[in-house]
């Protein structure tokens, strides 16, 4: 009996010493720098040409005024929480407070309020108008989320410039320390959660099934931007496109965690959402989703990436031993 | 390690545990929220609904996540004529606006796409539709009294279909909804023309 309490207890001690080394190990900050980086710069273009609109998006100029607000919504997604803006003064401060937010996050200057306060405008404003709200936005949902958790102004932020070759303290065990390692987990775990049901959602379609749904995709005239009629000579490569698409999106999830198939599947997804920002135009959404992959990389092979780049090295910051 | 040392260290790794345990819990409830709920419609999904929405719903953690699936969805827009007091404005069977307007161009437009995603959106709600949408046409064009329109589909047939067209625009097949008269909220004939 008490070999099996041992045995029970060992188990349970293991889960939990390889669940605490999962979230909660500390770790270089260079890439989720990056990460708020790439992020903040995407959604500041993207929520900077939405203000270029925003009294028809957002005012009851456009075609859903307040009261209609939720009605778009099916009942099971009505939030019983609402903080919409109600008046025009009110959509365009929190517009302007929204990229004001964004502009903190890209020098990475109180970087964690910073992602506070651009998670609650941007849900506001996402509530005030669901129905135009896309892909893009609701990816940059969960990465104001995670950056709410992570310190992530260390490293690639003029906050790293000011500091100088002063080591930012990010001690181990430290609330900050726990904080930012699991927010960076948190991201991680989402995208391959974004990716598997998306896979597993095409998998229900005959389009995707029998490897021609990339022809409806390039055929669509309210998005494509090029005529890609050419295509029909390559059914081959029609087909290819699509298992790959269907592939990495299924695959996405353990091929990123393992180290050996890491660089491959991150080098398809790069090119999958290229493929998508320049046939249809989802710019914003295809990066958003590719400035995750920076939170895979090795902060040494960063770190030299970004030296090629001739990125000063006061901005890169000083690397956590 | 000092006694002094050791009583300094205890507190601190004493909270950072507690901290790692309450942050643990925190994590599994949202990571199962946003791991479950894009599947909805799943048995564990509508069992554990109650306990999870209230977080989810207001924060948008309760996306489903669909791109082009389970199929690439077909273009789809409106077409609709005016009826004004000097009667339809153009011939019914010729509509004189789209909406969202075809673009001139293929060029990058974020107005675009969002409206395109707002206008389907509404479109599958009958009720929204006619409380908002229909008004908002309305408003476009103040001389309208009624709104005669129609939704229409444009899908691309097989690739096996695609010799001897030089366009997806060529080749895509036309599907109309039934038309359908809507009233503009407030605004009646004049008795002149009636």
């Amino acid at each position: 009996m008490s070999e099996l309490t041992q045995t029970i207890r060992s188990f349970f001690t293991d889960l939990w010493r390889g669940w605490e080394t999962f979230f909660f190990a500390p770790r270089d900050l260079l890439s989720a720098g990056v990460f708020r980086f790439l992020f903040a710069a995407n959604a500041f273009t993207m929520y900077a040409i939405r203000f270029y609109n925003w009294k028809f998006y957002f005012t009851d100029e456009g075609f859903l005024p307040a009261e209609g607000a939720l009605r778009v919504l099916p009942d099971v997604f009505r939030p019983d929480i609402v903080w919409a803006p109600g008046t025009p003064a009110a959509a365009f401060a929190m517009n302007i407070g929204l990229l004001v937010a964004l502009v903190f996050l890209m020098a990475g200057v109180l970087p964690r309020l910073s992602a506070l306060i651009g998670f609650i405008l941007h849900i506001a404003l996402v509530q005030r108008n669901f129905a135009i709200s896309y892909g893009a936005d609701f990816i940059n949902t969960f990465m104001f989320f995670a950056l709410i958790f992570i310190r992530s102004g260390d490293r690639f932020s003029i906050a790293a410039k000011l500091r100088g070759a002063q080591r930012p303290r990010l001690d181990e065990g430290s609330l900050s320390q726990l904080l930012s390692s699991a927010g960076v987990r948190v991201m991680q775990i989402q995208l391959c959660i974004i990716y598997l049901y998306t896979g597993l959602e095409k998998m229900r379609g005959d389009a995707w099934w029998d490897g021609t749904a990339i022809w409806g995709v390039i055929g669509n005239q309210q998005l494509a931007f090029v005529n890609s009629m050419w295509v029909r000579d390559w059914p081959m490569i029609l087909g290819a496109m699509t298992f790959i698409t269907l592939l990495f999106e299924i695959y996405f999830a353990p091929l990123v965690w393992a180290k050996p198939t890491r660089k491959w599947i991150l080098l398809i997804g790069s090119g999958l959402h290229l493929g998508i920002a320049f046939s249809v135009g989802l710019f914003f959404f295809s990066f958003g989703m590719m400035c995750n992959y920076v939170l895979w990389a090795e902060p040494l092979w960063l770190e030299r990436v970004l030296r090629r780049l001739r990125v000063p090295a006061s901005f890169i910051g000083v690397r956590a031993s | 390690m000092s006694p002094s040392e050791r009583s300094k260290s205890r507190p601190k790794s004493l909270w950072a545990t507690i901290f790692k345990v309450v942050l643990s819990v925190f994590l599994l409830y949202h990571l199962t929220t946003v791991a479950i709920l894009p599947n909805g419609s799943s048995i564990i999904a509508r069992k554990l609904n109650r306990f999870l929405v209230p977080y989810a719903n207001p924060l948008i953690f309760n996306r489903t996540w669909q791109f082009f699936s389970p199929g690439p969805m077909p273009s789809f827009f409106l077409e609709y004529n005016l009826v004004t007091n000097a009667g339809p404005a153009i011939d019914e069977e010729r509509p004189g606006f789209v909406y969202p307007p075809h673009r001139k161009n293929a060029a990058f437009d974020d107005f675009y796409l969002r409206t395109l995603a707002g206008m389907r959106l509404i479109a599958i709600q009958p009720q929204v539709f006619e409380d908002f949408f229909i008004p908002f046409l309305c408003r476009l064009h103040p001389d309208a009294i009624q709104i005669d329109l129609r939704s229409v589909t444009e899908e691309i047939p097989p690739i096996e279909k695609a010799d001897g067209f030089e366009t997806f625009k060529d080749m895509s097949e036309r599907k109309e909804l039934p038309r359908k008269l809507y009233q503009c909220p407030g605004r009646q004939f004049s008795e002149s023309a009636q």
